[in-house]
């Protein structure tokens, strides 16, 4: 099949597009990445300092059974399932200190299984 | 086990059983209020209503999980109807709250007792071995006619409770016997 150079054109411009959709760090989303890990009964690390009105993205994986990642005050509702990496991006909008809590029922020590956001 | 929603009448009030524990999430969850909205539907909006539920239906400490992630929709339900109130627990403390619309009340637990929501973290009040009863929930009311009114007078006393030779009802019985009337 012969190819215009109109399509090559379109061809090329979709390739730089999905090169750019793919980087991470680029015009698709914030910069810096946080990676935060559950299981029974706490995050890792269990403190993160964020600037505020920076957007950061959290990548949180389970290693045990599923939990819940909430905070009324950041936006944050979340389901972290094992085998899966769960992504969402925030964007503080306060300075403060926020915290998370697992609010999906994940055994004894459910209660008091928390992280905290140090916003600056 | 029979079901943790329902609702019956008595003299007059409405009551509902409104689960918002048995699920892995804070929440009542849709079907239940699906089920709230028809039986409200069925009532004068005169009808005085109680609603027991576990956890608060408002936003008294989301970050301590004190709070129902649906809690406002069960709210908006009932917020047609003038003489609303919710009867919670969970928080292990004494709590009143108006919305404005509704009354929540929390009462005391009869285990161990959390602290005050207007402190910066969750924690289990310190036990006294000297009085371990202290912050827990059993308190004389005393009911009677009011002469002034002619309403109900209710009145709380304190029951500082000891360690009791015997459990169960011959030890209430020793209760209400170191109780003055």
């Amino acid at each position: 099949m012969r190819r215009t150079r109109g399509t090559q054109m379109l061809v090329l411009a979709a390739l730089v597009l999905g090169a750019a959709v793919a980087s991470p760090g680029r015009a698709d989303g914030p910069e810096r990445v946080v990676a935060i890990t559950a299981h029974r009964f706490e995050f890792v690390p269990n403190e993160v300092t964020l600037r505020l009105g920076e957007p950061v993205r959290l990548r949180l994986r389970s290693e045990d059974v599923v939990h819940g990642f909430f905070s009324r005050d950041l936006g944050l509702d979340e389901v972290i399932e094992p085998g899966r990496t769960t992504e969402v991006v925030v964007t503080p909008g306060k300075a403060g200190h926020f915290t998370v809590i697992c609010d999906h029922f994940c055994g004894a020590g459910h209660g008091n299984m928390k992280m905290t956001f140090v916003v600056e | 086990m029979g079901e943790t929603t329902y609702s019956f009448d008595h003299r007059g009030v409405h009551f509902v059983a409104l689960d918002n524990v048995s699920r892995a999430k804070p929440e009542i969850g849709p079907e239940r209020l699906t089920w709230l909205s028809r039986d409200l539907e069925r009532y004068p909006k005169t009808t005085p209503i109680v609603v027991f539920t576990h956890r608060p239906l408002f936003d008294l400490r989301p970050d301590w999980e004190w709070f129902t992630r649906d809690g406002d929709k069960a709210m908006a339900l009932l917020a047609p109807y003038q003489n609303v109130t919710v009867l919670y627990g969970h928080i292990h403390r004494e709590n009143a709250h108006d919305d404005g619309h509704a009354r929540h009340y929390a009462a005391r637990s009869l285990v161990f007792a959390f602290n005050d929501p207007a402190q910066p973290a969750k924690k289990p009040m310190p036990f006294d071995p000297a009085h371990p009863f202290r912050n827990l929930g059993v308190r004389l009311v005393r009911a009677g006619r009011d002469q002034a009114t002619g309403g109900v007078s209710l009145g709380l006393e304190e029951i500082e409770l000891t360690m009791r030779e015997h459990s169960g009802t011959e030890g209430f019985q020793q209760l209400l016997k170191a109780t003055p009337a």
